[in-house]
């Protein structure tokens, strides 16, 4: 299918634009061209990736909000097509990591992660979403992950918001469908991004041993600018799931493949003898 | 099955031979593509490393050497002053500069001695302590005050030197540092200049230059994903710089232990570096934020030791997070490690 919007010329908005996949996805859309609101919790960050966007030649302005207050995205949307009209591309990037099992989660570390990872995607599509399908054309990027459908006991808050992203996204996309609006989901792999930093860590998860090999396997990761070519692609050719990384991959057709008791015990935690040689 | 091939026989070898041609031509196409997208994805941008447009001016020092600076940006803008690394110029700094004096910073770039456009005096041999000289006469001479530094690798020490030589004058103009990619000390002790210069002097120039030796050493500055233009970038500065200079700073650098310095350095500072950098590799960091009174790390997951060229943004977040502490500790000075952590996002 051909592209729902040309990115040369369009007003692109990025959440959680101040680090990682979001400022290399705010970079990519500024180098084909797009005008780029950076967005970021964070406002010095948010400001430095549009530094960086309009030495890549692009207009480019910083605004701050966060994602999880509904009448902040509200208030944003309001204040952005006001003075941009209405988006042409919107990326809900915005996320953090949780690592840990149930038990040693406490409510509110759940309405935390759930609040950012979810609540702010949805918010986000209801806010800016209604101009743009009054424009009758956009797309909309949310970021989802390979743990949105590769599915890890040690890791359930982040699967499973994750995986309602991934759920959300593709009925979002059959209902804009016949107005003009495309929606994607990206799902990227094991990214080398400072998502470690604001992730909280419960119970094993949050031992030395545990983080520092998180730490290790990110460090080996893919560059962000791979999800960034992911979100373009994602956009230009309007697709509906888009894995980056070889890893994510993978995992996207061995889902599909692989019996459920195989990925049943997948989910597991990794067999002692694997991890301790690890350390 | 031997001796001559039936006609079936020859079919297959010609199917093997077009599938190991195929194969070829994929993986070409694949490294070729990859390579395109290394230098579209660059975090340089399309400007690489062309600095801001500015005033230049150059300083004399006390003992005769000659100082290419480039002051850009607004003159009413918090300065930065960015010393850059060994057998390096001011170019390394181009992307941050420029990103700099886009958020309203005024900017100060300099050539140290030897390097790029700026000269040491004849016969001079090269060591660390003059290096500190050098970045005060560059403050004082651009009339900087409130400075926040930042530099990397001998940059860095550069620092450090001038915070040992000079530490009324740092107390009294600088509020705070970014080291990048830096260490107080490398090996400890002097390598024998002889040594040195019959490796990295002009003798030697082709073979660092040209071969395979040079491009080798290059590409291990440079981490993941490693872009042949900041490996490029890299080897054409170090074939730029004079013999003796590259020579002399080496043997000047391996010979150094400015770990003295560091407790005085009561500024704001974030010490960065790179998982995959060899030459100042992370536990160098390590000890920089151990003996800092007021110093937090930034690890760089997979990034090498040309973290200008590499992470031009992420240089960009410290030095405004420094001048953010920096701002914090004015206002209760007696409180200022605690609200610099709580004013703090985490980093790695």
């Amino acid at each position: 299918m051909g592209p729902r919007i040309e990115l040369r010329g369009a007003t692109a908005l990025v959440t959680g634009a101040g680090s990682g996949i979001g400022r290399a996805t705010a970079v990519a859309l500024a180098r084909r061209g797009a005008t780029v609101l950076c967005v970021d919790l964070d406002e010095d960050t948010a400001e430095v990736t549009a530094a960086s966007c309009r030495d890549h030649g692009a207009e480019a302005e910083a605004l701050q909000c966060d994602v999880a207050d509904r009448r902040a995205v509200a208030a944003l949307a309001e204040r952005v097509t006001r003075d941009h009209g209405p988006l042409g591309v919107l990326v809900n990037n915005a996320g953090v990591g949780m690592s840990g099992g149930l038990a040693d989660m406490t409510p509110e570390d759940w309405d935390w992660i759930r609040s950012i990872n979810l609540d702010g995607v949805v918010y986000g599509c209801q806010a800016f979403g209604p101009a743009m399908l009054a424009e009758g054309r956009g797309h909309v990027v949310n970021m989802s992950s390979g743990l949105g459908y590769v599915m890890q006991g040690s890791e359930i808050a982040y699967c499973t918001t994750k995986a309602a992203v991934l759920a959300f996204s593709r009925c979002l996309r059959a209902d804009w469908h016949r107005h003009g609006v495309g929606v994607s989901a990206v799902c990227p792999g094991i990214i080398n991004t400072p998502i470690l930093a604001g992730t909280r860590f419960v119970g094993e998860m949050g031992t030395d041993r545990a983080q520092a090999m998180a730490r290790r396997l990110f460090s080996r990761g893919h560059s962000p600018d791979v999800v960034a070519d992911a979100v373009l692609r994602a956009i230009e050719r309007d697709r509906a799931v888009v894995p980056a990384g070889f890893e994510a991959h993978l995992g996207w057709y061995a889902g599909r493949f692989l019996p459920l008791a195989v990925t049943d015990r997948l989910a597991r935690p990794l067999p002692a003898w694997l991890t301790r040689s690890a350390s | 099955m031997s001796g001559r091939p039936g006609p079936l026989g020859r079919v297959r070898r010609a199917l093997a031979l077009a599938g190991v041609g195929a194969a070829v031509a994929v993986a070409v196409d694949r490294a070729r593509r990859r390579e395109g997208w290394l230098a579209d994805t660059d975090p340089l941008g399309p400007k690489g490393c062309a600095l801001p447009e500015g005033r230049s001016l150059v300083v004399a020092t006390d003992d005769g050497a000659r100082l290419a600076v480039t002051v850009a940006g607004p003159e009413d803008g918090p300065t930065v002053v960015l010393p850059h690394c060994w057998t390096g110029s001011r170019g390394m700094w181009g992307a941050v500069a420029r990103r700099l004096v886009l958020l309203g910073h005024r900017v100060v770039l300099y050539d140290q001695r030897g390097h790029g456009e700026s000269t040491a005096p004849d016969g001079h041999a090269p060591s660390i302590p003059e290096l500190g000289h050098d970045l005060r006469a560059v403050i004082d001479a651009t009339g900087s005050t409130d400075v926040l530094l930042a530099g990397h690798s001998m940059g860095g020490m550069t620092i450090q030197s001038y915070a040992l030589e000079h530490p009324e004058h740092f107390r009294d103009h600088v509020r705070g540092a970014v080291l990048v990619a830096t260490a107080a000390r490398t090996l400890g002790r002097e390598v024998p200049a002889a040594l040195v210069t019959a490796l990295l002097g002009d003798g030697r120039m082709e073979w660092t230059r040209r071969g395979a030796i040079g491009r080798r050493l290059a590409a291990r500055a440079v981490g993941s994903p490693r872009r042949p233009r900041h490996v490029q970038l890299t080897l054409d500065a170090f074939a730029r710089t004079p013999g003796p200079a590259r020579a002399g700073y080496l043997a000047a650098m391996s010979g150094m232990d400015l770990r003295p310095c560091l407790r005085s350095m009561d500024v704001p500072v974030i010490v960065m570096v790179g998982t995959r950098d060899h030459l100042t590799p992370p536990r160098a960091a390590k000890v920089l934020v151990e003996q800092l009174p007021d110093a937090e790390l930034v690890l760089l997951p997979g990034a090498g030791h040309m973290l200008p060229l590499e992470a031009p943004d992420r240089i960009v977040d410290s030095i405004r997070r420094v001048a953010r502490r920096a701002d914090a500790r004015r206002v209760s000075p007696a409180a200022s490690t605690a609200s610099a952590g709580e004013a703090t996002t985490p980093t790695a």
